[in-house]
């Protein structure tokens, strides 16, 4: 529920688009996800080997034998 | 033939992280960043150290390429990793991940073509992975849609250290005799990013994988070591995420909240929220803290006592991940920029940046409590 709550707030909101000048602090180190991707690709491979889940961060995992 | 392989995934040139691109294209200029990284994991019956390596280099007309090599050094004495005795031994994995992108900016609605290879390698072990990742741009990039579609095949063997060499219980055989078990997967995963506002970003994601094969562990077995792990050959996993994302100007604060949501076939499911502050405590340092609750339920055929299966069951497991348990995590991380050394030192170094990161986890599975540290350094030309 609290999620499609979310997911209309994002539909309503983004009809409001957020234009390139006011993009400044979107643009953040802390706000860009994609500059953690090379440390989560470790951290991935440790929840792979450890936890009973798999997915949603990072590309395409490699096998290790440690299942 | 992994030469040839290699030489085509060379060829079909190496991929940086595709919303950036620093390469010059009024100049002309190449540019890149070269990456050393070391991470660490344990566990009170294994011992990880990965020494890692990157290399990224932008083509001005928008193409990118990098190439990320490590070195898996791990240390064990557990007998889900093979041994047969109470001794440590170590195994060395090798693990090179070439990617290639192009991201077409002259288009209203700029797209980024992304994709690559993964090998990895252990004695016991070898694994071949490719993905192909789109992404589109809309409304001058405020809202990012991205899909990505990967497949892996995996070779399966075994490598009993230690004692006779001869394999535990009704494994049968020794060490020598062949033993070659396939897994195969294929993944699917659709993301949308949406900036709200000048301050909040969303993103969500499905993710979904379906693995065939052998699904086991080839050195863990049930009752006593009569009988060896078996598991279904086939898996249907389901992952919804999202992350909301709010930053505060005044405190230089990002606050952020990510969860996931998972369920497969085998009857697991799971939740796993997150919660991330990110403290700016200077123009060039950053703090990172975390904290992260993860709970899931059991397989439909695990049994917390090995010994009470039977051999008529048609599934058996000794695998702590497929039982019902919980991990609390707390992290911190410190990143530096060489920011402060402008005018004082060459452009490479004032651009350069410096991480390094602490998590331990509080875990009631048979694993037990966990450490994983990283570091790295990243250094731009």
């Amino acid at each position: 529920m609290k999620l499609a709550l979310l997911l209309a707030l994002g539909v309503a909101a983004g009809c409001a688009t957020v234009k390139p000048y006011e993009r400044e602090y979107l643009s953040r180190p802390s706000m860009d996800r994609s500059l953690e991707m090379t440390e989560a690709r470790f951290y991935t491979h440790v929840l792979d080997a450890r936890e009973g889940t798999t997915g949603g961060v990072g590309a395409a995992g490699g096998g290790c034998g440690c299942n | 033939m992994l030469l040839r392989l290699l030489l085509a995934a060379g060829i079909f040139a190496l991929g940086a992280h595709p919303t950036r691109t620093n390469a010059d294209a009024v100049t002309g200029t190449w540019t890149g960043a070269a990456q050393l990284r070391g991470n660490y994991y344990w566990d009170r019956s294994t011992r990880v150290i990965v020494p890692e390596v990157i290399a990224q280099i932008d083509a001005p007309q928008g193409t990118r390429m990098r190439v990320d090599y490590l070195v898996d050094s791990i240390t064990s004495a557990s007998i889900a990793a093979g041994a047969l005795e109470d001794v440590r031994f170590t195994e060395i994995r090798h693990d090179i991940d070439l990617k290639a992108g192009h991201e077409f900016v002259e288009r209203k609605n700029p797209v980024d073509l992304f994709g690559g290879v993964r090998f990895s390698r252990e004695p016991d072990y070898f694994s071949f992975a490719t993905l192909f990742q789109p992404t589109i741009w809309l409304a001058d990039r405020a809202t990012m849609f991205r899909g990505r579609i990967s497949y892996r095949h995996d070779e399966i063997g075994q490598n009993f250290r230690g004692g006779s060499g001869q394999r535990p219980g009704n494994m049968g055989g020794t060490s020598a005799d062949r033993f070659r078990e396939t897994l195969d997967a294929i993944s699917a995963v659709a993301v949308w990013e949406q900036a709200l506002t000048p301050t909040l970003l969303l993103e969500v994601g499905y993710d979904f994988t379906y693995q065939w094969g052998f699904l086991a562990n080839p050195y863990r077995s049930v009752l006593g070591g009569q009988r060896p792990e078996e598991h279904p050959d086939q898996r249907f996993r389901h992952l919804l995420f999202s992350r909301l994302a709010w930053y505060i100007p005044k405190s230089r604060t990002s606050l952020q909240v990510l969860y996931r949501s998972y369920i497969d076939n085998w009857k697991i499911s799971s939740i796993n929220p997150e919660f991330r502050i990110y403290q700016e405590m200077s123009p060039f340092l950053q703090m990172r803290l975390r904290y992260r609750y993860y709970d899931q339920t059991s397989s439909y055929f695990y049994k917390s006592d090995p010994n009470d299966y039977t051999f008529q069951d048609a599934y058996v497991t000794a695998d702590p991940k497929l039982s019902a348990f919980h991990i609390n995590e707390a992290g911190i991380q410190l990143l530096v920029l060489g920011s402060f050394l402008e005018g004082r030192a060459h452009r490479s170094i004032a651009g350069a940046s410096f991480d390094i990161s602490f998590n331990y986890r509080w875990n009631t599975n048979a694993f037990g409590n966990q450490v994983v540290a990283q570091t790295g350094v990243r250094i731009p030309f």
